[in-house]
């Protein structure tokens, strides 16, 4: 009887003992939060929003890379504040490969391909050109922005106007055809080397200062047509551009910027007095803001035509001063940024470079440098500094948005 | 032998279950009113007397382990144990919103040992004394420089609390009277997590933790006056008194949060943020119980604790909020096992109850008192002095006027009770 009350009692205690447990995960279970209670006391915490300005912004003067880019840009134009800039076009053509016959007596043209929407000047009016030999040896990958090159005026190669069209064909002169002939039908192994070293080239050379035109190097080619219309086609072998640039005016408070590097931002980041914890930044946001009120006011006078390329983006460098501009053109930009035309602002988002920063400090010896996008376009812009002349709206920033522990 | 190893497997069970589903953030919130200060108290008294909604300073059961009044541990006889779990269910709503919340914990731990059988006995144990458990949300809007307008939710969530390591001795005087003296270390370890999501890119998500934590010695003293046939023959009158004296606990807050980098990597980031001191107040607890006879205990209980004297260096602007707490409650137990019944249903202990907390926080002229209703079920051991103790519990706490929050609460509790492994058996006298 005893141990039929003991069997009882283990298989009901147990049983009930499991009933509870189940009851008990049931309601461990089932949990629907919501936002109840949160303003029972003071919250803890808040997102804020601190903005830090940043001085100290100085420019940098360097001669950066003007060969095989994107574009090559050639033309010249007079810019109240960007001063007169005049810029060769300079390509050499390929030889024709051993597949295709040219004849002494076709006729060669180089054909151009522009990119109507960066041009930098009067859209709809006519630029002039003469086509001359250039009369050096160059590399394209060496050739920097601002190196002089040595152009043979003597003898005209080509002339050629662009107004408003996107690509044309320019006719090269018979006589410089006949010298590129003789390379791209001598069978020596000497010629090719020949050929680059003493037929130089053809620069682009302004003849009026109407605007600066960007040629796609992609489109850009010759093509040499025969009396019986076989035509060959020879793309460029290397091309670049040279500028020069001479009397800009710009307003004090602001300091230009150029997409060829001649002109590039840099700056130290000091956080030292910054004692945001890394963990709570959301959005730590660079602005630079251009001085649209200044370059749109130096242009009233011109005709509506005239124009600056759109720069839509900056970019942000840590470098080496050392090794500028080698190490930032194209280098490895930290960041980018937009501009925003509700501001007139370039908007940077620099939340982990301010984390690494908090975190370890700024590397030992380096800057932080903006630069445009140097692919061949000649764009200008025209940034406020963090100057005492500079309303403090538009003096560079950081905005540091972070949750903050309002809490002892 | 076997049930108790289907129980200890049971509880195994239970509690991976419960921890596994508190690190998905289930289980694992409590009352939001535990937000405040350092927690929600929680009360020390064993699973029978909370059926019973008493502290169980007043009675006491000499198979079952007790925390609540050091003079009863000068009547042990046997060496016991005690152990349990429980689960909260909190349904909270204010005038617009309604959530709901569940918290699993562990209970205290006990062991309690006789010295001098029936005479001087001891007592360690680690237990809860505050609990904070909670996670509140919200949601808001923010225009940053005057241009982005942030759409965000902060998610606050709470953990830890106050927590006791104690060794007391408790002597009975005579047959009438017992004393007891019990110290502890009291420690202090909170958390309090801040989360912020951002609907608005590219705002990236933050975070932080404070944790604080500390320690300091408490001292218990209590008294237990037994009075056996008091009004009749074999009846007996029971008067309970203990005093908690005030604690003062230093801390420290320590700040950290884990940046996670886009290019891969985080970074765990830990800043100082000084140091305070919290002062817990003093509580005293009293009672009388009755039992007419063997089998029926009538009890009614009362607590103090002057919360008015509280102080926290780290939240110093919630002092206001902070009032001295009184609670009484009211329960009687019915033991049909005693005259030897072999019905099936008068094997059980059978106890109910009820309480009434004003409790000690006081909001916007609020007071966030608690009602609560309670049931429990003791289950003995037909092999041993062991046993098992549930309890269920039913109440309200806080009101939603003022835009306040009213929890509808549920638990069940359940601890074990052992009164023989690992302890000797109680010879024969």
């Amino acid at each position: 009887m005893q141990n039929s009350k003991h069997s009882i009692f283990q298989s009901l205690g147990v049983f009930y003992l499991t009933v509870v447990l189940v009851v008990l995960l049931g309601l461990s279970g089932c949990e629907n939060p919501g936002s109840v209670g949160a303003g029972l006391t003071d919250p803890g915490a808040e997102v804020t929003v601190d903005t830090m300005t940043i001085s100290g912004i100085d420019t940098t003067y360097t001669n950066s890379f003007a060969g095989s880019q994107t574009y090559f840009s050639a033309g010249e134009f007079d810019d109240p504040i960007f001063g007169t800039t005049s810029v060769i076009g300079m390509d050499l053509p390929n030889l024709p490969t051993a597949q295709d016959t040219i004849r002494k007596d076709s006729k060669m043209y180089m054909r151009l391909s522009l990119d109507g929407n960066e041009v930098y000047g009067d859209s709809s009016a006519s630029q002039d050109f003469d086509i001359y030999q250039i009369d050096e040896y160059w590399q394209a990958p060496d050739r920097l922005v601002n190196d002089a090159i040595k152009i043979d005026k003597s003898n005209k190669i080509a002339s050629f106007s662009v107004a408003g069209q996107d690509s044309m064909d320019v006719q090269l002169s018979q006589s410089w055809y006949d010298k590129y002939y003789n390379y791209a039908t001598d069978n020596s192994s000497e010629a090719d080397s020949l050929y680059e070293h003493k037929l130089g080239g053809l620069a682009l050379v302004p003849a009026n200062s109407k605007k600066i035109i960007p040629l796609k190097s992609k489109f850009t080619d010759f093509v040499i047509i025969s009396p019986d219309s076989d035509t060959v086609s020879v793309g460029m072998r290397k091309w670049a551009y040279s500028l020069d640039r001479t009397n800009e005016t710009y307003p004090a408070g602001s300091v230009p910027l150029y997409s060829t590097y001649e002109r590039i931002l840099n700056f130290n980041l000091d956080l030292s007095n910054v004692t945001i914890e890394p963990s709570t930044i959301s959005k730590a946001e660079l602005i630079f803001y251009q001085n649209d009120s200044a370059m749109t006011q130096s242009l009233q006078s011109a005709p509506s035509s005239v124009q600056r390329p759109p720069e839509k983006n900056i970019r942000l460098h840590l470098a080496d001063p050392q090794n500028i501009p080698q190490n930032i053109d194209p280098g490895n930009p930290v960041t980018g940024g937009s501009y925003n035309a509700n501001d007139g602002g370039y908007h940077l988002n620099i939340t982990s470079i301010v984390q690494h920063i908090l975190i370890s400090g700024t590397p030992e010896g380096q800057k932080f440098y903006v630069t445009m996008s140097n692919n061949g376009i000649v764009t200008p812009s025209l940034l406020y500094t963090g100057s005492d002349k500079v309303p403090l709206s538009k003096r560079p920033k950081i905005i540091i948005t972070y949750l903050k522990n309002t809490s002892k | 032998m076997k049930k108790f190893l289907v129980i200890a497997i049971l509880f195994c069970l239970y509690g991976t279950v419960a921890f596994a589903q508190s690190k998905d953030g289930q289980a694992s919130n409590g009352s939001v009113y535990s937000k405040l200060g350092i927690g929600y108290p929680i009360g020390i008294e064993n699973t029978a007397a909370r059926s019973m909604g008493l502290q169980g300073v007043s009675f006491n059961e000499t198979l079952v382990g007790d925390l609540s009044n050091p003079a009863q541990w000068g009547n042990t006889v046997y060496g016991l144990g005690v152990g349990g779990v429980g689960v909260k269910s909190y349904q909270a709503s204010n005038q617009t919103n309604k959530v709901k919340n569940s918290n699993f914990s562990v209970n205290h731990f006990q062991l309690q040992l006789p010295i001098i059988r029936g005479k001087l006995g001891m007592s360690g144990s680690f237990s809860p004394i505050t609990q904070s458990t909670f996670r509140t949300f919200h949601e808001n809007t923010q225009v940053v420089n005057n241009q982005d307008t942030l759409s965000y939710g902060m998610e606050n969530r709470g953990s830890g609390g106050i927590n006791r390591a104690e060794l007391g001795l408790g002597w009975q005087i005579n047959k009438n009277i017992s004393v007891g003296y019990a110290a502890s270390i009291v420690f202090m370890s909170l958390d309090d997590s801040y989360q912020a999501a951002f609907r608005t890119g590219p705002y990236q998500p933050v975070n932080f933790d404070l944790h604080t934590s500390g320690a300091g010695f408490g001292n218990r003293l209590g008294t237990y006056i037994r009075l056996p046939d008091f009004f009749k023959k074999n009846d007996q009158l029971g008067l309970g008194l203990t005093v908690n004296l005030p604690v003062t606990i230093n801390a420290d807050r320590q700040q950290s949060g884990v940046t996670s980098f886009q290019q891969g990597g985080a970074f765990t980031n830990e800043k100082k943020l000084g140091n305070g001191t919290v002062k817990m107040p003093p509580k005293i607890t009293a009672g009388i119980s009755y039992y007419p006879n063997e089998m029926l205990m009538i009890g009614t209980e009362g607590l103090y604790q002057g919360w008015s004297e509280y102080r926290n260096d780290f939240k110093p602007s919630e002092s206001k909020y902070f009032v001295d707490r009184y609670k009484v409650g009211l329960g009687m137990q019915y033991f049909p096992y005693v005259t030897g019944s072999r019905k099936f249903l008068s094997s059980f202990k059978y106890r109910v109850g009820a309480s009434y907390d004003t409790g000690h926080l006081q909001i916007e002229g609020k007071r966030i008192n608690t009602l609560m209703l309670s049931l429990g079920l003791g289950i003995r051991s037909p092999h041993s002095s062991s046993s098992i103790d549930l309890s269920f519990e039913y109440g309200f706490r806080g009101t939603k006027a003022q835009n306040l929050i009213k929890e509808q609460i549920w638990g069940v509790r359940l601890s074990l009770n052992l009164a023989e492994i690992m302890f000797f058996r109680p010879k024969l006298q």
